[in-house]
Parts: C-alpha cells; sequence; structure tokens
C-alpha cells in the first residue's frame, strides 16, 4: 500500500476520493509497459494495443525491470499508483521471445494474468485506409468453442473483453459511432498450442434494401497471431470478492406482481392474519370485558392505583 | 409487374443481411459483445487463416449488428442512439465494494426521527442589502456580526459589550460543533476498531485522571479532593541499582562480558570492505608469489 | 553515585567501542590499579577504586567530580562523550587523524577538518568512523567522525569536510565551568 496523506488541498481531495471504491465501477484503466528488454514486433504489438486503448490507457515510455508471473509487486505498484486496473507488459527473452502479458488487478493485487507469445503481426500503421476514432467503443467478437471449454482461454477471453469493452455503465450508444470490431478466435489444442487470433476492422454499413445495413469490413490492424504461454487464474475467493454485486444495483425482485400475456399487471395482496380480538366495535357499558386476561388485568390495576394517587391528593 | 418480383428484384440488387449459422450467437448488447460458440473450420483457419477470419468477423458482426439495431432507440442532434440492456457477462470490479460509512450522532437521530434532508438555496435574500446574498461564507446574508449598531436590550447590563457577546456566542456555537465533529470522528474510528466507544472514551477517561495525577510533583497527593473520589493507585516499577561499593573484581567481571557482547556485535555488523578486499587481494598475490618460487624451486 | 546499570553499560561501551574499539578491554582490566565507572549526575566517571571508596563518604550534592569524566548520558539515554575522555581514547585510539600546524587553530576552534588541513590519516579508515585528531607532533587536540572514507577523499576538493566536528581541547578554555 502506498502511503496516503491527508490532502491538503481540495482538488487534492478529490483525486484522492476518485482513487477510492467506488459503487458502480467505469472503464478500467490499463498500464502498457515495456520489460527490460522488447523485441521490434512485441513493443509495436503493446503500442498498438494501447491505441485501440485510448483514451483510458497509460504507454510507459521508458522500461521497467518487471517479470509478472516472478514477482507481481512492481505491478501492484504501478497499478496503485496510477489507479489502473489492467497491465500489458510486454518482453522478450531468449526462452519466451516476443511475450505480452495481460494481468487484471483486484484492489491492487494482481488477480489473474495471462502470457501470451507473439508468433505473427501485422503493426496497425501497415494497414491503409480509414482507422476508427479515438474513444468509440469497439463491438467485440468472440469465435471458437475453445473459449468455452478451456478455463484458460475463458480468462484469456474474460482479460481481453475487461481491456476494450470501453464504458459498460453507458446505456446509449451512438449507432454511427460504432466504427471498428475486434474480432478474437481461440483455436483449442493441447497445453502450449492454444493459439488466439486477434483481428481488428472498420465497419462500412451499406444499403441492403431492409431497415437493417449490410455489414462489409476492412481490415484496419493491429492483426496478432498469440500462443498461449504461461496463466494464472484467479482464485476463487478473490474472483468471488470480485464479482459481488452492490445491493443498491441489485434489481429487487417485485414480489407478488405478474403480467398476462396481454401485458395487463396483476397483483396480489397477502393480507396479515387479523386479530378479531382488537377489531374495533360499538362501545357499550354492557359489554365491556370482565377483567379477566393478563392485559385487562393491568389496566384495571393502572386505573384503580391512578383513582387511589387522586383520592390521596385530595385528603 | 407483381409486387412480389419488385421484391425480389430489390433483394437481388443489396446483398443479404441474414447469416446462418448452426449454433445461434450468445449476445452481451451491454457489452456491446457477441460470442461465438460454433466450431471452427479447421482446414480453412490453416490454409487461409487470414480470409477466414475475415469472413467470421463479418458474419458475425452482421449479426451484432442487427441486434444493435433492432434495439429501441432514441435521436438527437447528435445521432441515432440505441438504448443498451444491462451487461449480462460477469466481470471483477477493479476495488472492493466501499465500506458503509458509520452514521454520525445527527444521522442517526435523523433517520429515528424521520427528518429528510432538504435542499436549500445557495442564494438567500438580505433584507438590509436588498440584495441575494450567499447563505454562508465570506459576505454572508443576514449576517449578525456585521450590524453597525446594536440595541441594548432593557434586561441586560448596559456596560455589556454586545458586541463582544455576539462574538463569544458564535465563538462557542463553532466550537461545539467541532466538538461533536470530533467525537463522531473518535466514535467512527472506535467502531472500525471493532470496539465499543463509550468503552474507549471510559479507558481514556481513566488514562487522563491518572496522568493528570501523575503530573504534580507529589503524585497528587495535595490535590484537592472529590468527595467519595476513587483513590487511583499509580503502579511505577522501583529502580534498583548496584550498590555503590561492590567487589571490584566482580564487578570488572560483569563490565567485562558487557564489553565482549558489545564487541561481538559491532564485529559482525561492519565490515571494513575495503580493508577486507586488500587483505583478500594480498593473501591470493602472496599464493601466487609463493607458488611461483616453489616452482622455481623445483626447477 | 551509582554503578552504570547494565543496559547503561552497554550504551557507554558501545559509543567507546566506536573510538578504541577492542581496546575497551584495557580500561575495565587495568594491571596496576582496579579501576571502574561510576555514575554521577548523568555523568560517567572512570576512577580508580581506592578514590571511589574514599568519596562515598561525601553527600551526592557536595561531590562535584571524581576521576576522569567520559562523559554523560542524555536525557534520552544517549551517551555523548567529553573532551576530558581524551587521554584515554587518544591512548587506545584505533583510527587516527593528524592535521597539518595551519588546520590545528581551526579545529581548535570548533570547525570540522577540511581537506586541505588533513595532514595524515589511517589508512582504511571507513566513513561515519569514530577518530582521534591529533597534530603533527602527535599531541591529541579532540575526535570526530569521519565524513569520507579514506578511498573517497582522495577524490575531494581541497574544501571538502573529512571530518567532523565532536570534541576538541579548545572545551577547556570555551566551557571551563561547565567542564567536570
Amino acid at each position: 500500500m502506498l502511503r496516503t496523506a491527508k490532502p491538503r488541498t481540495a482538488k487534492g481531495k478529490r483525486i484522492q476520493l476518485a482513487k477510492e471504491p467506488q459503487l458502480i465501477e467505469t472503464t478500467k484503466q490499463a498500464l502498457f509497459i515495456r520489460g527490460t528488454t522488447t523485441s521490434q514486433l512485441v513493443s509495436s504489438a503493446l503500442k498498438n494495443l494501447y491505441q485501440l486503448k485510448r483514451p483510458d490507457g497509460i504507454l510507459f515510455s521508458k522500461r521497467n525491470e518487471v517479470r509478472p508471473f516472478e514477482d507481481p509487486r512492481p505491478l501492484e505498484f504501478f497499478a496503485d499508483k496510477n489507479d489502473a486496473a489492467i497491465l500489458v507488459v510486454a518482453s522478450h527473452s531468449k526462452k519466451r521471445p516476443h511475450n505480452l502479458v495481460i494481468a487484471r488487478t483486484f484492489d491492487n493485487q494482481v488477480m489473474d494474468m495471462v502470457e501470451l507469445g507473439i508468433e505473427g503481426g501485422v503493426s496497425m500503421e501497415e494497414f491503409k485506409g480509414q482507422k476508427a476514432a479515438i474513444g468509440h467503443r469497439p463491438l467485440l467478437l468472440f469465435h471458437g468453442d475453445a473459449f468455452e471449454s478451456h478455463e484458460d482461454l475463458r480468462t484469456v477471453r474474460s482479460l481481453f473483453m475487461d481491456l476494450y469493452r470501453g464504458d459498460a455503465t453507458a446505456d446509449l450508444v451512438n449507432l454511427s459511432g460504432l466504427e471498428h470490431v475486434i474480432s478474437i478466435t481461440a483455436v483449442g489444442g493441447t497445453e502450449g498450442n492454444k493459439r488466439i487470433h486477434m483481428r481488428v476492422f472498420t465497419v462500412h454499413l451499406k444499403k441492403s434494401g431492409t431497415k437493417l445495413p449490410r455489414v462489409e469490413l476492412e481490415e484496419m490492424g493491429p492483426s496478432i497471431d498469440f500462443v498461449l504461454r504461461r496463466y494464472r487464474l484467479a482464485d476463487k475467493e478473490t474472483w468471488k470478492m470480485a464479482t459481488k454485486v452492490p445491493k443498491q444495483v441489485k434489481e429487487k425482485k417485485e414480489k407478488n406482481i405478474e403480467f398476462d400475456d396481454i401485458g395487463d399487471k396483476f397483483g396480489r395482496v397477502h393480507m396479515g392474519k387479523q386479530d378479531l380480538g382488537k377489531l374495533q366495535t360499538r362501545k357499550m357499558k354492557g359489554l365491556k370485558r370482565a377483567a379477566t386476561d393478563d392485559e385487562g388485568d393491568d389496566a384495571g390495576e393502572a386505573v384503580g392505583s391512578g383513582k387511589r394517587q387522586r383520592a390521596e391528593d385530595e385528603e | 409487374m407483381d409486387v412480389t418480383e419488385q421484391l425480389q428484384a430489390l433483394k437481388d440488387k443489396y446483398k443479404s443481411v441474414e447469416v446462418e449459422v448452426p449454433v445461434p450467437f450468445e449476445f452481451d448488447l451491454g457489452n456491446l459483445t457477441a460470442f461465438d460458440s460454433n466450431g471452427l473450420d479447421e482446414r480453412r483457419i490453416k490454409n487461409e487463416t487470414n480470409n477466414y477470419l475475415k469472413d467470421l468477423a463479418r458474419d458475425g458482426t452482421q449479426l451484432l449488428l442487427n441486434q444493435i439495431f433492432a434495439l429501441p432507440t432514441k435521436s438527437s442532434t447528435d445521432g441515432v442512439f440505441a438504448e443498451l440492456p444491462e451487461p449480462t457477462t460477469v466481470l471483477p470490479r477493479a476495488k472492493p465494494l466501499p465500506k458503509p460509512k458509520l452514521q454520525t450522532r445527527w444521522e442517526k437521530f435523523a433517520k429515528a426521527k424521520g427528518i429528510q434532508k432538504r435542499k436549500k438555496g445557495r442564494m438567500v435574500y438580505d433584507e438590509q442589502a436588498d440584495d441575494y446574498k450567499p447563505r454562508w461564507g465570506y459576505n454572508r446574508a443576514n449576517d449578525n456580526q456585521d450590524d453597525w449598531i446594536i440595541e441594548v436590550p432593557d434586561t441586560a447590563d448596559p456596560m455589556e459589550d454586545q458586541y463582544e457577546k455576539r462574538r463569544d456566542e458564535k465563538k462557542e456555537r463553532v466550537e461545539k460543533n467541532k466538538k461533536q465533529a470530533r467525537r463522531n470522528l473518535e466514535e467512527r474510528s472506535a467502531v472500525e476498531a471493532g470496539k465499543n466507544p463509550k468503552e474507549v472514551r471510559k479507558a481514556q477517561l481513566e488514562k487522563a485522571i491518572v496522568e493528570s495525577k501523575t503530573s504534580t510533583a507529589s503524585l497528587g497527593r495535595f490535590d484537592k479532593k472529590l468527595q467519595n473520589e476513587d483513590v487511583v493507585k499509580i503502579k511505577r516499577s522501583k529502580r534498583k541499582f548496584e550498590a555503590t561499593t561492590i567487589d571490584a573484581s566482580k564487578e570488572a567481571e560483569s563490565a567485562m562480558n558487557i564489553a565482549k557482547k558489545v564487541l561481538k556485535a559491532g564485529d559482525s555488523k561492519v565490515i571494513n570492505v575495503s580493508k577486507a578486499v586488500k587483505q583478500v587481494a594480498g593473501q591470493a598475490s602472496a599464493e601466487m608469489l609463493g607458488h611461483k618460487g616453489k616452482k622455481r624451486k623445483s626447477k | 553515585m551509582r554503578p552504570l546499570t547494565e543496559e547503561e553499560t552497554k550504551i557507554f561501551f558501545e559509543k567507546l567501542s566506536k573510538y578504541i574499539g577492542r581496546n575497551i578491554v584495557h580500561l575495565v582490566d587495568r594491571q596496576d590499579e582496579p579501576y571502574c565507572f561510576r555514575l554521577h549526575r548523568d555523568r560517567v566517571y572512570y576512577v580508580s577504586e581506592a578514590i571511589m571508596r574514599r568519596s562515598v563518604s561525601i553527600g551526592r550534592d557536595n561531590l562535584l567530580s571524581l576521576g576522569v569524566c567520559f562523559g554523560k548520558f542524555t536525557k534520552t539515554l544517549k551517551f555523548r562523550l567529553h573532551i576530558t575522555a581524551l587521554d584515554y581514547l587518544a591512548q587506545y585510539a584505533k583510527y587516527k587523524v593528524w592535521v597539518k600546524p595551519n588546520g590545528e587553530m581551526p579545529f581548535l576552534y570548533g570547525n570540522h577538518i577540511l581537506k586541505a588541513h588533513l595532514g595524515r590519516i589511517t589508512e582504511d579508515t571507513p566513513e561515519h568512523q569514530g577518530v582521534i585528531i591529533y597534530s603533527m607532533s602527535d599531541v591529541p587536540l579532540g575526535f570526530g567522525v569521519t565524513a569520507r572514507s579514506t578511498g573517497d577523499a582522495r577524490k575531494l576538493d581541497p574544501t571538502a569536510i573529512i571530518v567532523f566536528h565532536q570534541a576538541d581541547v579548545g572545551e577547556f578554555l570555551r566551557d571551563e565551568d561547565s567542564l567536570t
């Protein structure tokens, strides 16, 4: 944990407040970090991934000594310092050439991460044509049954989705702003042979003669082929904590309200059990209850003592 | 020409927006995401990866956009907006849920009594200035500290300074508020530490009493006593020293033991690096020389 | 007047060992006559046993000093060496620094020792090491703590501080009334 001093200015206080846990979270910030050594391929991939994430990402210009799988603490430090929850680390070594690690933190502790080796790729700059504007939410496509059947690939999918889904709290989306699509395809296989293909296209809408437009795609890059290397899945306890839905946000189930096929609303009202003893009826002297039950007894005594009191006062 | 023919002609003119997939896609429209769990074409992905991926992506995008365009829309000057449903995919939060803040005493009271907060406007009409002024802060409205003349009430002491009185009253109010805020903070920190605030306060007071009693030279012996005041026992450890004149040899021995301990600790702590390096280097060179000398001798 | 407690002895010896190292042993275990350390009004005195026994008869308020004062304990229980201990420190010194004649006066007026005034220094003196200061004619002048190790000192410019001043014999004049 970083040292947190009491803020001295109102602005500092606002910044600190913004770093505290929020009820409804918006887009996760991502950090793009270069390791001590990087290859041309992996650093351009890192840059392209950052360009897709803009403006919710920070690309570090300096190299940092980080080895996420050996020691996650430097990553956690960066995450805390920059208030970021997703970290992408590029590195290159003889043992693991063109290496990209995507890690996700919860409460500034690394929760899960996957290591992807880049087998080949074409950077965004090499594709001609219009690029999507910064800040538009991409469409996301996940192809392949391997995503369902493999636990590790499911984590990969979850990480990519978390990275690029944009502001999920927005309930409106501009239809003309749907400019690009990120398509991620998983090809299953044996351990160390699972491949993930990432392609990014711009979307062109053509007339189709119907209300819906015909979609044509044009590749805008980057196009990267990954192979899955090491991974670390989230442990159950942390995952449970991280996916807790706040009570205030959770929809309350409306009880006893039904709709029929036409859409008419039906409510059912439950009556509590009625205590007929307390029923207010017409008061008559003759019908006054005898002082038999406890309640009546108490009342009678109280009245009696009151009378006595009054009598004494008069004396 | 028949109408159906016309329609058919129109259809032929454009490419279809329909895509057929064996297993229908799953959509998470809140995240603008589609999941395609159909099996891949092994042959095509191997031989013509890029084309195959593009085809897959096009079909997928078509299906996804068909869903999005079918959503209810809202239009404004900026364009047409689709109203997205809530995201369905479970993605983890970045930070844990915020802990509920502890209520202050006033908040507790207000809740019990059903008192609700009312929004008050920032600006208030000031009768004297005949203008709207801020409710509080600098240059606030209806500030009785500003009155240039104050009527002395009949019942008041004529010599009393009415200005000072108002100032003091205000100071007192501010002080009271600060005290209450402090108390709320203390209670909150106690509860967060899992303690009963009343107990904590009690312990604090008891400690303060003991400290105040020990603060006089006589440890409170001559202080004024309250009626039935509890007797506070102050425990302090007695200092124990050796006799001034003890056996010299014994003393020397114990001093020597301590000295040895100190020296041993000091030795392990500090290594004179440069000296050590020189020594090692010197040894090595001496060995080398010795070695050479031997060789020469053998020759 | 009382003997030092174990804790006090430890603190005292730790400080002393910074200047004379293993030679503390010689102070404790003397061949000629038994000597001991005594605490009186926060000050530590090094005194022969015979004198100590005699001084017992003097009341606490009246006893001004006995033997040689080595220094005093501060209120926070740290030990501070006084210049009066110089005789013993100089006798057993581990690391020594000699100042040139032109540096003697500045040091005796309480200034740090600059590189320009440095005549000679024990080889391989580490950084922050307690050292005894001598004039070139081997007269002890005081003591201090090195600012740089011998190796580092070579590269410094002449105005750089080599030894931080802690105490010097000039204090016998300057602090005449408070020294005991």
